[in-house]
């Protein structure tokens, strides 16, 4: 359960209430974009390897020559 | 008996007799002594005179080496006075030994106002969900149209790439916060920011600069730094700032919030 916590510096009160239905709204939302974010992200590394993979299998060498011939 | 104009002195009438022109030069001369004086009340050296009413003064001693003249918290009459501080700010920690990041997605430090200026720490701050924001929204307002920013935001993938560097310009759109950096994607990942606010006691608009970032935790992605400077347009002193994770509760990280004023 998502809280917020309000901390009074003067008299040392803290307060643990509930989110309000639009700060979870907002929460859920960012969570949602940082998912997205990922899964994207997830989908161009893996198509790279994929790619490099098909590469290396093309050329006949393994991924330790390749970086040989690159260096 | 006749008197002059302004001062009411009395003078001889033209019938009084000859013999007692003395005792009547002298009545005059006591009461234009007596007017002299009157308007000129210094008595040492320094004294300043003012007028206390149309027709009447007063005396203000010379105040000590420094002092600068003012005006007395009655508003009636002027007053030496040490002078205010030149400028310099000085910085108070509020929230002894800092507060946990901790058991709530929102720390809203309360409790803060009376400050011209805020100083912002927030270190080792972690969120229980992946690639989580550290947002400052000062009164907790999350107006869009209160915030305006330019700055720099850098989201790179795994490492710093020339490609990665975006400016980053919001002018009363899509803000509705000041974010301060956020974590990879990974929950371990960790994030830091810094944040200094002025014009706490204004009811009218503030400045602030803030910096901070995520760190590519395991090799993480999707983290980011931002570089920002920005206005902030409230029409209410500032009392309170809320330390947000974006995408869930936080569970590791110390805020310290310092007061600045002269």
């Amino acid at each position: 359960m998502l809280k917020k916590k309000i901390v009074n510096v003067q008299t040392n009160e803290e307060i643990i209430v509930d989110l309000t239905k639009d700060e979870i709204s907002e929460v859920e939302l960012a969570q949602a974009e940082a998912q997205a974010a990922a899964k994207a992200q997830a989908e161009v590394e893996a198509a790279k390897f994929a790619e490099k993979a098909a590469l290396l299998e093309r050329l006949g060498i393994t991924e330790e020559e390749a970086q040989l011939l690159l260096s | 008996m006749a008197t002059t104009t302004n001062y009411s002195w009395t003078t001889p009438d033209d019938t009084d007799l000859v013999k007692d022109g003395a005792a009547a030069i002298r009545t005059l001369g006591s009461s234009a002594d007596t007017t002299v004086k009157d308007l000129n009340p210094g008595t040492t050296a320094g004294d300043i005179d003012y007028y206390t009413s149309s027709t009447a003064k007063a005396r203000v001693a010379i105040g000590t080496a420094g002092q600068v003249l003012q005006v007395n918290a009655g508003a009636t009459a002027p007053e030496w006075a040490t002078a205010a501080g030149g400028g310099e700010v000085t910085y108070t920690l509020l929230n002894a030994g800092g507060t946990a990041l901790t058991g709530a997605q929102t720390i809203t430090i309360s409790g803060i106002g009376g400050y011209d200026s805020y100083f912002i720490l927030v270190i080792n701050a972690s969120s229980a969900s992946a690639n989580s924001e550290i947002i400052v929204r000062p009164n907790g307002d999350a107006t869009t149209t209160n915030y305006y920013m330019a700055g720099l935001t850098n989201t790179p993938t795994t490492s710093y790439t020339i490609g990665t560097f975006a400016s980053n310009a919001s002018y009363q759109s899509n803000a509705n916060s000041i974010a301060l950096g956020k974590t990879a994607s990974d929950a371990a990942s960790q994030a830091r920011g810094s944040f200094i606010f002025w014009g706490g006691k204004s009811t009218g608009i503030k400045a602030w600069q803030s910096a901070g970032a995520g760190d590519n935790y395991g090799g993480a992605q999707q983290w980011n730094q931002t570089v920002r400077n920005g206005l902030f347009n409230l029409t209410s002193v500032i009392t309170s700032f809320d330390i947000r994770s974006s995408t869930g509760n936080w569970d590791n990280g110390t805020v310290y919030v310092f007061g600045g004023s002269i």
